[in-house]
């Protein structure tokens, strides 16, 4: 089977012969052993194994620390404490003024993250649209203009940072662009609401081109004569968007925008490595607590970084039992074809 | 209501000419018929009458005004599309409703409009559903529902039955002409079944290539093809076709010597031959049924035919038979025959109805006297 | 030429070119110069020397200072247009600099000395690429280290991927089994989990392991990967069973089932979660930031956050190091970019 392919694989083919030979013996035996059927467990277990010791015991053992107070790592060494993490977290005199709450950091991250979702969804979500309208026309190069627009999503969020980092550097071509327009340089990611901008700016710029992708597939589905039945019937332009782009999009759209907000509600590789969560703890979002409370600060807080970590959990799973919800709703109001 | 007049119309992709100077004239409240095979330019000539394609050369005019420049919005037509296009996120209702919306029309006069539409298509029951809740049958009347709303000055029709069982088709081919009977609006209606030309069509024009090979009623194309195409085009089963040539010809007869025949037909055919030459090859045509078996009872040519194979439907009986040195021959006589296959008859070509054609790629017909 | 003009008149049936043509275009440039601008600015600007980098405005290009070889001195002397007490301009290299005078000759005649104030020359530039900003990083600081480790991690993490998701994917896809539904169903729902929600205790376990500051400790939580699981099986059940049945028949193991037969015809659906691995596994920020603190152990990521702290100044060299880090991914994207482009061109002849 493998003899006539090219001699580019020689190499792997002739490792996989021998992982082959070394493991048929020892197979063979477990397979007389547990006979086939159940040898499918053999073959799903590592996979099982690695889930379950790095995702489903952590999410038990996440309560745990969530629940027990004390810096000791080990769970005997960490004295039970009830809900005093989430009390310590939800402290506050007035839950609209962070400076009035105890962890005032964690309550700034959570108002910097649901403005940051909000705002960065929003924006994103509308600027993937429009350019997948203009990519699903017949211009020339769609496909170069296509990979142009997913490009940065390939990168890695690090590198996305430094990129713009660079770029906005108070030495930076974006300063010099206003020297040169007669404007005066600004200090971008030193100043709050533009640092915050940035942050949303950046995202949009490192993310959008795969929403675009989505909204365009869902655009081609839709038939071009219904286009042209609505001209008939003389529908302008607005309407047509309006009336037939829109309500068949509506799918494609409620996922865009769900997979966007459970996204932004992470935000952290990029924001981190732009402004660090400054200045001050203007850019400072909730993964970045979690991080700085369990690891970074000198002293690691597990129980409150644990307690934080459900408080996301939760707001994740809310997110996804909405999009459960509406794209039930969505499926059976929109998405029916006219097959004729 | 309103007339269509196409002058010179044509259409040119980059260097590809799709339709080439069409002249058309469609009097108020005609059913026209566009017919041909595919690729013949009859959609794209529909298209462009709907504004939905740019007219490259010549004038498309509506009640004697200009409307190139106008787009398809704007043009007051109404167009069922081969494939419905119905809006599958709307119900019945809204996609009867959604041009009058797009026109600002008052809701009172909508909901008047719509549910008149709706019982005359009987689909009243069905305002409520979606697109996809409905048959084939029903999606079209909605697709048809959704024109007539729009009380437009043409219909267009672009190839509608064609996604509909037989039986289907033969029950929508009755409701559409009478539909046109009770509206009279001029219709334009694409198809590439020639049966529904025959038997829908107040004129039919039959298209091949982007031209335009003849117009007429569909009897004119039947008794007087203008050329080989539309010979063969119209009628089914297809007209027979037998190769010869000119043997003597004047401006009131035509004589042949038919390859099947070896030696010149004794009777000429009724045509006016001015213009043929001798010897010229030529193409006689004549259709199955004009065929007779035996003695003949008028002016004929006759030769022996060898039957291949018999078809016998009680009503009537097709021969398929071999004449000459293999060209083919089908007959269709009414009633039941005595003849098996593998026997060779005689077979006779009234020339009262048998066609001369040039042998030629435009294949024009001697025309009759 | 015509093939173009005609395929842009081509748009809809309509010969003219709409106003909603020329503005998609636009927005199409816009968006090109966005999307590719800032990174070209980042390669260009790996290439300059530290000075050009200091300066501002910047130039566009990469320049650096000429230099002239001058009889009776060893290194090349860097070359001034020098304005002289007589008025004119000359271009002259430099000998020395004490203070604010220079000493500057005539490279062709080098033995008169101009003694000129240095506020009246200029350097004479030249587009130079300094390519040692990429040499030099791999000398200076570990980045060798950095790289490899990145690169261990990337091909060992997509191998065990590619492998047990395959055997997952096989045993989902091919058995019959008491509870394979409800494995399946468990494995896609941590789809829902991302692992930013169990940190501490990720971090108890890998620790527990002995894996922390350890390649694996970032390599063995990645490999299982649902979505890995959820493609290979998508493409595995269309693999015919009747293939396992003759193996099976011909006495092969499932074992050799596997490995000969389906593994081999997964090929493609192989290919796609292997590139997305390398991509995950290369771009992976967070989880290595916790679970590595030693810095010889830094993955490429780690490092450039780490060393932006420490080199604010040292533009020169992160930025050459971005850009290799950048490089793999865009030599993939530049690839798979042609068979995209030919696709819609070949579309669009027909």
């Amino acid at each position: 089977m493998s003899r006539d392919r090219h001699p580019l694989l020689a190499l792997p083919a002739a490792f996989g012969r021998a992982v082959l030979d070394l493991l048929d013996a020892p197979m063979r035996a477990v397979q007389r052993l547990v006979g086939v059927p159940r040898i499918a467990w053999i073959f799903v277990g590592p996979n099982l194994a690695i889930l379950g010791l790095f995702t489903f015991l952590p999410i038990v053992i996440n309560f745990y620390f969530a629940f027990t107070g004390g810096v000791a790592l080990y769970p005997s060494q960490r004295p039970f404490t009830g809900l005093e993490n989430l009390e310590t977290l939800f402290e506050c005199e007035s839950y609209l003024d962070p400076s009035t709450c105890r962890k005032d950091l964690f309550w700034r991250a959570i108002f910097n993250t649901g403005k940051f979702a909000v705002l960065q969804v929003g924006l994103m979500v509308a600027f993937a649209l429009i350019t997948a309208l203009v990519l699903n026309r017949k211009i020339l190069g769609r496909g170069f203009f296509r990979g142009v627009f997913f490009y940065p999503v390939l990168l890695s969020p690090v590198v996305v940072a430094l990129i713009w980092k660079w770029v906005l550097q108070r030495e930076g071509v974006l300063n010099a662009l206003l020297a040169g327009a007669g404007a005066s340089p600004v200090g971008w990611l030193s100043e709050a609401p533009t640092a915050f901008f940035w942050c949303v700016f950046v995202s949009i710029w490192a993310h959008m081109g795969f929403y675009t992708l989505i909204l365009l597939a869902g655009l081609q589905a839709i038939p071009p004569d219904l286009y042209e039945a609505a001209e008939m019937d003389s529908a302008s332009p607005w309407r047509r968007f309006s009336r037939i782009t829109l309500p068949l999009l509506m799918p494609n759209l409620i996922v865009v925008l769900v997979l966007g907000l459970i996204r932004a509600v992470q935000i952290f590789d990029e924001v981190f490595v732009l402004t660090g969560g400054g200045p001050g703890s203007a850019t400072t979002f909730i993964v970045q607590f979690i991080y700085q409370t369990g690891f970074a600060e000198s002293i690691h807080q597990y129980g409150l970084a644990a307690a934080a970590s459900l408080v996301l959990a939760l707001s994740l799973l809310a997110l996804t039992l909405v999009q459960l919800r509406l794209t039930k709703k969505g499926l059976a109001g929109g998405s029916g074809r006219d097959h004729g | 209501m309103a007339s269509l007049r196409l002058q010179n119309v044509g259409k040119r992709y980059g260097a590809t000419t799709v339709i080439h100077s069409i002249d058309l004239d469609v009097p108020d409240g005609e059913f026209v018929v566009f017919v041909g095979p595919s690729g013949c330019g009859k959609s794209t000539l529909l298209r462009m009458i709907a504004g939905l394609e740019d007219v490259t050369s010549g004038e498309v005019g509506i009640d004697g005004k200009r409307v190139n420049e106008i787009s398809a919005a704007q043009r007051g037509l109404a167009m069922v599309f081969q494939s419905y296009a119905l809006y599958p996120h709307m119900s019945v209702y809204q996609n009867l409703a959604f041009g009058l919306e797009n026109l600002r029309t008052p809701r009172v006069e909508i909901d008047a409009k719509v549910q008149g539409a709706a019982r005359m298509l009987r689909l009243d029951a069905l305002l409520e559903r979606r697109p996809t809740q409905l048959s084939g049958g029903q999606r079209q009347r909605v697709a048809i529902g959704r024109a007539i709303v729009r009380d437009p000055t043409i219909f267009l029709f672009d190839e509608p039955l064609s996604n509909l069982d037989a039986e289907l088709r033969v029950q929508m081919r009755a409701e559409i002409t009478a539909l046109h009977k009770r509206l009279g609006t001029t219709m334009i209606y694409v198809t590439h079944d020639q049966v529904e030309a025959m038997t829908m069509a107040d004129r039919i024009v039959v298209l091949r290539a982007g031209k335009v090979e003849q117009v007429g009623t569909p009897l004119e194309l039947y008794n007087h093809p203008a050329n080989r195409f539309v010979a063969g085009f119209i009628g089914s089963p297809q007209m027979n076709f037998l190769n010869g040539r000119v043997a003597g010809a004047d401006a009131e007869r035509i004589r042949v010597a038919l390859d099947a025949m070896g030696s010149a037909a004794a009777e000429a055919l009724p045509l006016r031959g001015a213009s043929a030459s001798p010897e010229q090859a030529v193409v006689l045509g004549i259709r199955p049924e004009h065929i007779g078996l035996g003695a003949a009872t008028a002016p004929s040519l006759s030769l022996p035919a060898k039957i291949d194979r018999i078809e016998q439907l009680g009503a009537s009986s097709f021969l398929y038979c071999t004449v000459g040195a293999g060209e083919r021959l089908t007959v269709h006589v009414a009633g039941q025959v005595p003849h098996v296959s593998g026997e060779t008859v005689t077979v006779t070509l009234p020339v009262a109805d048998s066609h001369l054609f040039a042998a030629t790629e435009g294949g024009a017909a001697f025309p009759r006297r | 030429m015509a093939r173009l003009v005609a395929f842009l008149s081509a748009q809809r049936g309509r010969a003219r070119a709409d106003w909603t043509d020329w503005v998609s275009y636009a927005y199409l440039l816009l968006g090109l110069l966005l999307m590719f601008g800032p990174v070209l600015w980042l390669v260009l600007s790996s290439f300059k020397s530290p000075a050009a980098l200091n300066e501002f405005p910047p130039q566009l290009l990469p320049y650096g200072q000429k230099t002239v070889i001058v009889a009776g001195h060893e290194k090349p002397l860097p070359l001034f247009s020098a304005t002289l007490p007589d008025g004119t301009t000359r271009e002259l290299a430099e000998v020395r600099r004490i203070g604010i005078q220079a000493t500057l000759v005539d490279p062709a005649a080098p033995e008169e000395e101009y003694k000129v104030n240095i506020r009246d020359r200029k350097p004479v530039r030249h587009f130079e690429l300094a390519t040692s900003n990429y040499t030099e990083v791999f000398g200076k600081f570990s980045f060798g280290t950095y790289l490899w480790n990145t690169v261990f991690i990337t091909v060992i993490a997509t191998l065990i991927t590619l492998l047990f998701n395959a055997m997952a994917a096989f045993a989902l896809s091919k058995y019959r089994f008491g509870g394979r539904d409800a494995v399946f169903v468990l494995i896609i729902s941590t789809l829902m989990i991302p692992p930013t929600i169990i940190l501490v205790p990720n971090f108890l376990v890998v620790s527990e392991l002995g894996l922390l500051n350890s390649l694996w400790g970032v390599i063995w939580p990645a490999v299982a990967t649902p979505t890995g699981v959820f493609l290979l099986r998508q493409y595995m059940l269309t693999i015919p069973d009747e293939l396992l049945d003759a193996a099976r028949m011909d006495h092969a193991s499932e074992w050799r089932i596997f490995w000969r037969i389906v593994l081999p015809l997964s090929a493609p659906a192989l290919a796609v979660l292997a590139i997305f691995s390398v991509m995950w596994r290369w771009n992976d920020f967070l989880w290595p930031l916790i679970v590595l603190s030693r810095s010889e152990k830094f993955t490429l990521q780690l490092a450039l956050n780490a060393f932006q702290g420490e080199l604010t100044t040292e533009w020169h060299y992160l930025l050459a190091m971005t850009v290799i880090t950048l490089l793999p991914v865009t030599l993939v994207f530049a690839f798979l970019q042609r068979h995209i482009t030919t696709g819609i061109a070949s579309a669009g002849v027909k």
